[in-house]
């Protein structure tokens, strides 16, 4: 299938439809264009400029939210389904697993509005009329910028000499987690 | 929410791992922002673009306010009692506070152009093309329940389950409760508090300027034991100060009650309004 974009744009090799995970939920709604979009394995990066060198030589692998475990409605989820090839090649299903239960464990840290930190902030913010910002950085800042420097730990630590990276988080918005994997699928030498 | 970009460098030598070893360049978002928002100071300050009531707002808050400590406040300094003044100002503080900040702080803009590439383009008017069921927590095994996610063309998102496109913000708003006229703001998951203690604050401040307004002139009344019209004219601009308040706390503590009630849902107006 080539890409519905322009020319320019790499053709990607999807792979055969029985290795794609199964994606459907709903079975009355018939799969639509949306539907392939939503549940692409592999698509362009938004994150750099477009038309430069990197837009050229990276996918991203894009994980989206996830509403079926039971957590307050503001809190950002990831989905735990393993989007298989391409990012099989960078990561196996346990590490993938891991990275999406811890980076989960802390959004719910960070976001749960009943925890102690958040009620004291939220406490002592009315009273103070939102000055105690100015004192101390808040319970769920502190957490946020914790998974901020988790990820990015991560990626210096695992998954620069394989090439890939996970997008900050806070970059994206907790819209989606996006995994930067190298265009064509190759590990860089040295890691096979 | 204030995030960088990365524009991209081309780095010396190693032509594979080309993103990954980037000095992060800080492009602020607001300068490249394409939603139709203001910003001021440096993007800490943020507000939809329209022509608005808030300085209307302001003024009705503050110069009954300013006229209370001009003539009611030093009758109930050397009358009644000292604390009474101080906790008018304490509230009127809050009440200002809260409306600055839910006026200037960002409601819970998404960023924009995160999912790009998709074959749905701007122009798509067929809704339903443009939207996904997806698996949610079932709360019920006879009735299975999908949640639709939509793609906002505009944005280029895929929007999550409670955001909403606001058309005056022009920008996708998380949890959005509702776009108010008179903060000219949108409210959403970052912005909801000081609006939600704005409201119940200002209820209390007219709560509270009504009850010293009428006990300064029904003291009056008492003390000089004169008819009622005596006393008014004695404390005009309490009484007037008074009968302001207390009508002008109507609609702040309609409006709070209705949101309390809507909390109790686990609701957004949005989702009341739009559901009922």
């Amino acid at each position: 299938m080539t890409s519905s974009i322009d020319a320019n744009s790499p053709v990607i090799d999807d792979p055969p439809q029985d290795e794609r995970p199964l994606q459907l939920a709903d079975p009355r709604w018939p799969p639509s264009v949306a539907h392939r979009d939503y549940f692409r394995t592999h698509a362009e990066n938004s994150h750099v400029p477009p038309g430069s060198q990197d837009a050229v030589r990276t996918r991203i692998v894009r994980i989206h939210r996830d509403y079926v475990c039971a957590r307050e409605s503001n809190t950002p989820a990831f989905t735990p389904q393993f989007p298989g090839y391409p990012l099989s090649l960078f990561m196996t299903e346990v590490e993938f697993l891991d990275l999406i239960h811890e980076v989960n464990d802390q959004l719910d840290q960070a976001f749960y509005p009943l925890s102690p930190g958040n009620v004291i902030d939220g406490c002592i913010g009315v009273l103070t009329g939102w000055l105690c910002e100015f004192m101390y950085t808040s319970h769920h800042k502190r957490k946020v910028l914790e998974l901020e420097s988790f990820v990015d730990k991560l990626n210096k630590e695992v998954y620069k000499v394989r090439g890939i990276k996970v997008i900050s988080l806070m970059q994206t918005a907790y819209l989606s987690l996006d995994i930067q994997v190298p265009y064509p699928f190759v590990r860089p030498r040295g890691t096979m | 929410m204030p995030a960088s970009t990365e524009p991209l460098e081309p780095a010396p030598g190693h032509v594979q791992l080309l993103s990954i070893d980037e000095p992060p360049h800080h492009l602020q978002n607001q300068k490249i922002s394409s939603g139709k928002g203001t910003f001021c100071l440096h993007g800490r300050v943020q507000n939809s673009g329209h022509r608005s009531y808030l300085l209307l707002v302001f003024a009705a808050i503050a110069i009954p306010a300013g006229l209370f400590f001009g003539f009611t406040a030093p009758w109930i300094w050397n009358n009644i009692s000292q604390a009474l003044p101080v906790v008018f100002s304490y509230l009127l503080l809050l009440c200002i506070v809260n409306l600055v900040r839910a006026v200037t702080s960002d409601p819970g803009i998404l960023p924009r152009n995160i999912h790009t590439e998709t074959s749905i383009g701007p122009g798509s008017l067929n809704i339903a093309s443009s939207s996904v069921t997806v698996n949610c927590r079932q709360y019920d095994e006879d009735n299975l329940i999908y949640l639709p996610i939509n793609y906002c063309a505009v944005c280029k998102i895929w929007r999550p389950a409670r955001a909403s496109h606001c058309r005056d913000c022009d920008s996708c708003i998380d949890i959005m409760d509702h776009h108010c006229v008179w903060l000219n703001n949108c409210v959403g998951a970052r912005n909801y508090r000081y609006f939600f203690w704005f409201i119940w604050s200002l209820s209390l401040l007219g709560y509270f300027m009504s009850t010293l307004g009428f006990v300064h002139v029904l003291t009056l009344n008492r003390q000089k034991s004169s008819s009622m019209i005596a006393a008014i004219r004695f404390a005009p601009v309490s009484f007037a100060l008074a009968i302001y308040s207390a009508l002008g706390s109507i609609y702040p503590t309609s409006l709070g009650l209705y949101h309390i009630f809507l909390m109790s849902r686990g609701e957004n107006t949005r989702e009341f309004v739009c559901n009922e």
